[in-house]
């Protein structure tokens, strides 16, 4: 259940898309959900970890250790707001769409996901007949008053990140074997052997995109809508979810709002 | 085989078609013919499905091997259809994988092959240093996947050198330039120094069998994969992260395949061996060994194991020799006190030279000496010097020969006489086994050495038997093992073809199509024939092909040979002569000819005559290979084709048995032998294993000539033959004399080779049990040495009894009779006794045996000689043939012999003996005299006499002076190398060629002192060509160069 109040200010479909734009209130529920499952995703359980097995296997290969270690032992690191963006997305999925990311417990979490090549969002989204579909998702955060923003837009933006994630099988199948270890063991395994079946017999088309825009403008529907239209030409049964989240505090102070300092 | 869950989630029918789709393009590559594109999706989409079902296996702990050999074998053949990626880094990651799938698939030869196509990224100044690590590594894993020699593995670590030289320099800028991804790329940094070190520690073990002095080689991968992994999944590298995990895997595989691994802790023998064949020095080091090698050796303990009997069933190429030479260090460690040694039997002169060659190369730096005896069914003075050699240092270890000489030897007495235990024999082409009057003999021998030889093991080769193990259990019950494989294992990829010829547009103009058939061989089958791009080639027309098996044959070679050197099977050597004219005339012109060429060229026409055909077709690229041409010319033909220095080999099936050819084509123009008899499915795949060898081309072509749709129909039922279970001969020849057998009359029997073989072996273990009581009571135990008898029991119980009493009737005959010269002569004693009847008629006594005058024209002795030889039904069959139209008579056969022996070249031979029709092809003569002199008289005459010898001689070899003794026991060699001197004879052993072989003896000093084989072997190897030329002539560096091609040596 999420702990925070959400307003729906508008949803449509087209052909395989569906987009929604829901806002926060603006109340102590929400900031206790930034602070808290929010801030759980961007926080390591320990204060900080050291790496020292890491950093003394390295020095066994007879490479020069100094400069990674530096980097990687480094304090202070500043939280961005886009970081928590994706964090924030990533809850959301779970309490509002019943999506489940499997938790990478090696994960060093001062190391932003959105620094690397592949996808934002990793993970399955139950089905109504107790089946499991792969998920896959880019989220943006912005604070642009354009409508839509320019994240949303261009090379490097939303759409065509997406589009390539759609696009690219082999992408797909590298995610599900980078699942396989991760689930191998857990809850998640059935999840996991539903998600590949539908995605092979479906030759590759049946799984779910999630975009999702965070924001802190007021609501608006063409953030999402001529994109939505256009990525709902997709061929059956592939789907895009897009979102749009109003947040209640401007971005930039999201980091603050996740350290419960704000 | 259940599919896997993951397999069973992709749509059948997609992957069916995407597979068809990827084979038609493999074959249309391999062919050069033009193929629709093919669905880059659909195959990309299945390709990655099957890489997934292999992830998974890879990530269960308790995963068949089977199963992931399976499931990599299906990825791998359908991502060397897809392009790679054009950027360079991506473009190596992507052959890191297809190297990992060739691994795991088990077919790293296709896989080196891939990866030897590309030039891994070198990355630069303008290259990040995430980029510059990434270039260095996949170079490195990429060489070590293919190993190119030393120099690859030499490059993997001057590439990690470089790498941590530059580190310094360039990773501070490159891990501030990005602080917001610093971490990550940090990260990855670390994953990749762990897989760099990891490809610095496994380049290490392959070449030296350790890793930083140790030998836990996998831990120490295991250690810098685990933290690579670790890294990755500290910043969610997902790509690399799962090529890393293919890459593991492929990685244990590497140790798994090195020659280090599989022969660990052996004995230092084998350790020795290793060391010498991944030396720098070697031309082509071995440093992993074959998937069936490696089943072999290590999976299947052939190695740990003291197994008595084993039986290596492998098909064509999967590197048995290999497997035997382990084999053969083992047993010589086993014996070591007893300074035993090795017999390894090889079906042809041809092979028993290769093997001779080969092994004496490997173990020469292992101080084994490696010996082999002639063919001749006799020995002579040299190699009786050579057996029984009592200096330690130049024992001969390992002893190359053909079966029937060791059956002689071993009847003979000689291991005995060579005073050293017989701990192993080795049959090469065990197949041969079920093979006519040569199986059982090979059969009893391998029956009589298990009798007698107390310490002898065997050790089987062959390609393909489905039932082998009845073999090894036939020669011990209680200590056998067989080594088969468990998959269907190919060394490579081959496609079985039909090739048919259609009328086109336009006058005379036809097409060629190749159809490519369904097998019972996992061989690669396409729905849609190939058409190849015709323009009338070798300027045939239609009415000439449509008929003729051969020609489109011809067509077909010529139309494939831009792919590499085509043999095109022909029923007959006149048929062979006849493609090779149509292919030399097709040519037009001749084509720029390599010095190796030229040589044999040059030789030819010395040895057959300037006018003999092969001299030109050679000019063309053309070469010919049967029974037709000498056997020397033979072996230099074969060379040329390994150098794939002429372009086309018309040749009969004589080419089929062993030799390692790299050719990429083999096109049938007849699915029969020369009298009509279909070529058996062994011998089939036998040949069809030749193609595409490893290390050669990608895929083997064999294609079968076809001129019309009833023959299709039987090609198409040909090639879907089953190699059929093993009978020994010996069941076959007692069916067909159920009357002699149940009238307890072998006698009868005699004249036929089969069961003269069989009376031999009889006779010879009465001999051996030297009492007639004792033998009565042994004698189902001596038959059932024999696996025909066991089989015979099983099948026909009744038959076997019956045998068995006609053999008890025929020993009671044998009693009080010489036996020893049954032994000697390897006549049953029935041709003894007829033989010396008739020897005193002839008046051939021990006076007739004199070196000067015995082949001085045809001397009456030589006459009566022959006379006598013709009357021998072991002899006989195999001399009758005609000279001129004329059957041969002993006056006419002492003629021909005594001009062979007196050294008469070739050329003239053929002139005056074998000229049929006066307007027949040139090359008939030539064909039937070599047929003839090679084939039949050199080693039957020279069997003969020396059998003759035995019966006339008596004692009187101990009267004559040891070098009037030498002079008279080498007689017979004579005949056998058609040179008519001592010295000259101790050359033809060694290799030299027959117009050289009686000049140069006059002019080595150590030929005529009559020194030792050894002695005699290093000083002609140290001679130069000035001393061949102050021997022979102009002509010495000509048969200088043949000779070390000849014995294995690259002039």
């Amino acid at each position: 259940m999420t702990p925070c109040t959400i307003t729906e200010n508008y949803s449509d479909r087209s052909g395989q898309a569906t987009w929604t734009g829901g806002s926060i209130a603006a109340d102590p529920d929400f900031r206790a959900f930034i602070s808290g499952p929010v801030c759980e995703r961007l926080e390591d359980a320990e204060e900080s970890q050291t790496f020292a097995t890491e950093l003394a296997g390295l020095a066994g290969t007879g490479v020069a250790v100094e400069t990674v270690e530096a980097v990687l032992t480094a304090d202070g690191h500043e939280r961005q707001p886009w970081e928590v963006g994706e964090a924030m997305a990533e809850v959301l999925l779970a309490e509002q769409r019943g999506a489940i990311w499997p938790w990478n417990t090696e994960r060093d979490k001062r190391t932003p996901k959105a620094s690397l090549p592949g996808a934002d969002l990793i993970g399955f989204v139950t089905l109504d007949d107790g089946e499991a579909s792969l998920a896959i998702g880019e989220v943006k955060t912005s604070a642009d008053e354009d409508r839509p923003p320019g994240v949303v837009n261009g090379r490097g933006g939303m759409a065509h990140q997406l589009e390539r994630l759609e696009s690219d099988r082999a992408l797909q199948v590298t995610i599900l074997k980078w699942l396989r270890p991760r689930c191998n063991g857990t809850d998640y395994w059935p999840l996991y052997e539903s998600a590949v079946r539908r995605f092979l017999n479906s030759q590759g088309r049946d799984f779910i995109l999630f975009g999702l825009l965070m924001r802190d403008t007021t609501p608006h529907a063409l953030d999402l809508e001529a994109r939505g239209k256009a990525l709902g030409t997709v061929d059956a049964p592939t789907a895009y979810e897009l979102s749009a989240w109003y947040l209640p505090h401007p971005v930039a102070e999201w980091p603050q709002l996740a350290a419960g300092v704000a | 085989m259940t599919p896997s869950w993951i397999e069973a989630a992709i749509p059948g029918d997609a992957s069916r078609e995407v597979v068809a789709e990827a084979t038609r393009t493999r074959i249309g590559e391999a062919l050069e013919v033009p193929i629709e594109t093919i669905d880059h999706d659909s195959v990309g989409f299945v390709q990655q499905a099957w890489e997934l079902a292999l992830f998974d296996a890879l990530e269960t702990s308790d995963s068949d091997p089977g199963e992931i050999r399976r499931l990599a074998e299906r990825a791998f053949q359908l991502v060397r259809v897809l392009d790679a990626p054009q950027e360079p880094l991506p473009a190596d990651r992507f052959l890191v994988k297809v190297g990992c799938l060739g691994l795991l698939a088990d077919r790293q030869a296709d896989a080196a092959r891939l990866l030897s196509k590309h030039t891994p990224y070198e990355a630069g100044a303008q290259d990040a240093w995430g980029e510059r690590t990434q270039a260095a590594i996949w170079s490195a894993w990429l060489r070590l996947i293919r190993k190119e020699g030393w120099a690859d593995l030499d490059a993997i670590g001057v590439l990690i050198a470089d790498l941590r030289a530059a580190q310094r320099e360039f990773e501070g800028d490159y891990l501030e330039a990005g602080a917001a991804v610093a971490r990550a790329r940090a990260w990855e940094l670390v994953a990749l120094y762990h897989v760099a070190h990891a490809a610095e520690i496994l380049a290490e073990f392959v070449t030296t069998g350790s890793s930083e002095g140790h030998f836990d080689v996998r831990q120490q991968l295991d250690g810098q994969f685990d933290r690579a992994l670790t890294a990755c999944g500290r910043s969610e590298l997902v790509e690399l992260e799962v090529l890393l995990r293919f890459l593991r895997a492929a990685a244990n595989r590497l140790v798994d395949n090195s020659i280090w691994t599989v022969t660990r802790a052996v004995n230092s023998r084998v350790t020795d061996f290793v060391r010498s064949v991944v030396d720098r020095g070697r031309h082509q080091p071995l440093f992993e060994v074959l998937p069936p090698q490696r089943q072999a050796l290590r999976e299947q303990g052939l190695l740990g194991s003291s197994t008595r009997s084993v039986v290596v069933s492998l098909p064509t190429s999967s590197g048995k020799t290999l497997i035997a030479q382990f084999r053969i260090l083992q047993a010589l460690n086993q014996f070591d006190r007893e300074q035993g040694w090795v017999a390894y039997l090889a079906p042809t002169r041809a092979l028993v030279n290769q093997m001779t060659r080969r092994l004496r190369e490997d173990f020469a730096p292992l101080g084994i000496s490696v010996e082999r005896v002639s063919p001749a069914l006799e020995v002579d003075g040299l190699e009786a010097a050579l057996l029984t050699e009592r200096d330690e240092d130049s024992l001969f270890r390992v002893l190359v020969t053909t079966p029937e000489k060791l059956d002689l030897l071993i009847r003979g007495g000689w291991e005995e006489e060579i005073g050293r235990p017989l701990t192993l024999v080795v049959v090469d082409e065990a197949h041969n086994l079920q093979q006519g009057d040569r199986g059982l003999r090979l059969e009893l021998l391998l029956a009589t050495i298990n009798r007698e030889c107390r310490f002898a093991q065997f050790l089987l080769l062959t390609p393909f038997l489905d039932d082998a193990e009845v073999l090894s259990q036939w020669l011990d019950p209680s200590s056998h093992d067989e080594v088969r494989l468990a998959v269907d294992w190919v060394p490579n990829d081959r496609s079985i073809m039909l090739s048919h010829a259609h009328a086109a547009d336009g006058r005379g103009a036809f097409s060629i199509e190749l159809e490519a058939l369904h097998t019972t061989h996992p061989t690669l089958y396409s729905r849609t024939p190939f058409g190849l791009e015709t323009d009338r080639p070798l300027g045939f027309s239609w009415s000439a092909v449509k008929d003729s098996p051969n020609k489109i044959a011809a067509a077909t070679a010529e139309l494939l040979k831009d792919r590499g050197s085509s043999i095109i099977l022909a029923q007959r050597t006149d048929y062979a002569w006849g493609i090779a004219r149509t292919l030399y005339e097709g040519q037009g012109t001749d084509v720029e000819m390599s010095p190796a060429v030229e040589l044999v060229r040059d030789f030819l026409a010395e040895e057959m005559g300037e006018t003999f055909p092969l001299v030109k077709y050679l000019e063309r690229g053309v070469g010919v290979h049967h029974s037709g041409i000498s056997e020397d010319c033979r072996v230099l033909i074969e060379w040329l084709l390994e150098k794939e220095d002429i372009t086309y080999l018309a040749a009969t099936t004589t080419i089929s048995q062993g030799v390692n050819f790299p050719v990429a084509s083999v096109i049938l123009a007849s699915h029969q032998y020369p009298y009509g008899e279909d070529i058996p499915p062994q011998d089939f795949w036998n040949v069809a294993g030749r193609t595409g060898r490893i290390g050669q081309g990608d895929l083997g072509i064999v294609a079968l000539a076809c001129a019309d749709d009833d023959r299709a129909v039987v090609l198409r039922d040909f090639v879907n033959r089953q190699v059929a279970g093993f009978d020994s001969t010996l069941v076959k020849m007692a069916l067909a004399a159920r009357d002699a057998i149940s009238e307890g009359d072998l006698s009868r029997l005699s004249y036929l080779p089969a069961w003269s073989g069989f009376l031999q072996y009889l006779a010879h273990s009465y001999r051996q049990i030297g009492d007639p009581n004792l033998f009565a009571t042994e004698v189902e135990q001596v038959l059932r040495g024999a696996l025909g008898y066991q089989q015979l029991r099983d099948r026909e119980p009744e038959l076997a009894e019956g045998l068995l009493d006609a053999v008890g009737v025929y020993a009671e005959g044998l009693a009080g009779k010489p036996l020893s010269l049954v032994d000697a002569t390897g006549f049953s004693w029935e041709s003894v006794s007829a033989t010396l009847a008739r020897v005193g008629e002839a008046g051939i006594s021990a006076d007739s045996w004199d070196g000067a005058t015995l082949f001085a024209g045809a001397s009456n002795d030589l006459r009566s000689l022959m006379g006598l030889i013709l009357e021998v039904p072991e002899l006989r069959e195999n001399l009758d043939f005609a000279l001129g139209g004329t059957k041969v008579n002993g006056a006419l056969l002492a003629q021909v012999t005594s001009d062979w022996v007196q050294g008469r070249q070739l050329a003239d031979i053929a002139e005056e003996y074998f000229v049929r029709k006066k307007k027949g092809p040139p090359e008939a003569a030539m064909t039937e005299c070599c047929k003839v002199i090679y084939g039949r008289l050199a080693p039957t005459v020279s069997w003969g006499l020396s059998a003759l010898q035995s019966l006339t001689l008596g004692d009187a070899l101990e009267q004559m002076s040891e070098a009037d003794a030498e002079t008279v026991r080498n007689l017979p060699s004579r005949v056998f190398y058609g040179v008519n001197s001592d010295s000259a004879i101790a050359l033809r052993l060694l290799g030299v060629p027959r117009g050289a072989a009686v000049p140069l003896a006059e002019n080595l000093p150590a030929a005529q002192r009559g020194e030792s084989v050894a002695r005699l072997r290093s000083d002609l190897t140290e001679m130069a060509e000035s001393d061949w030329k102050a021997a022979i002539g102009e002509k010495g560096g000509l048969y200088r160069s043949v000779w070390r091609v000849l014995e294995g040596e690259r002039p």
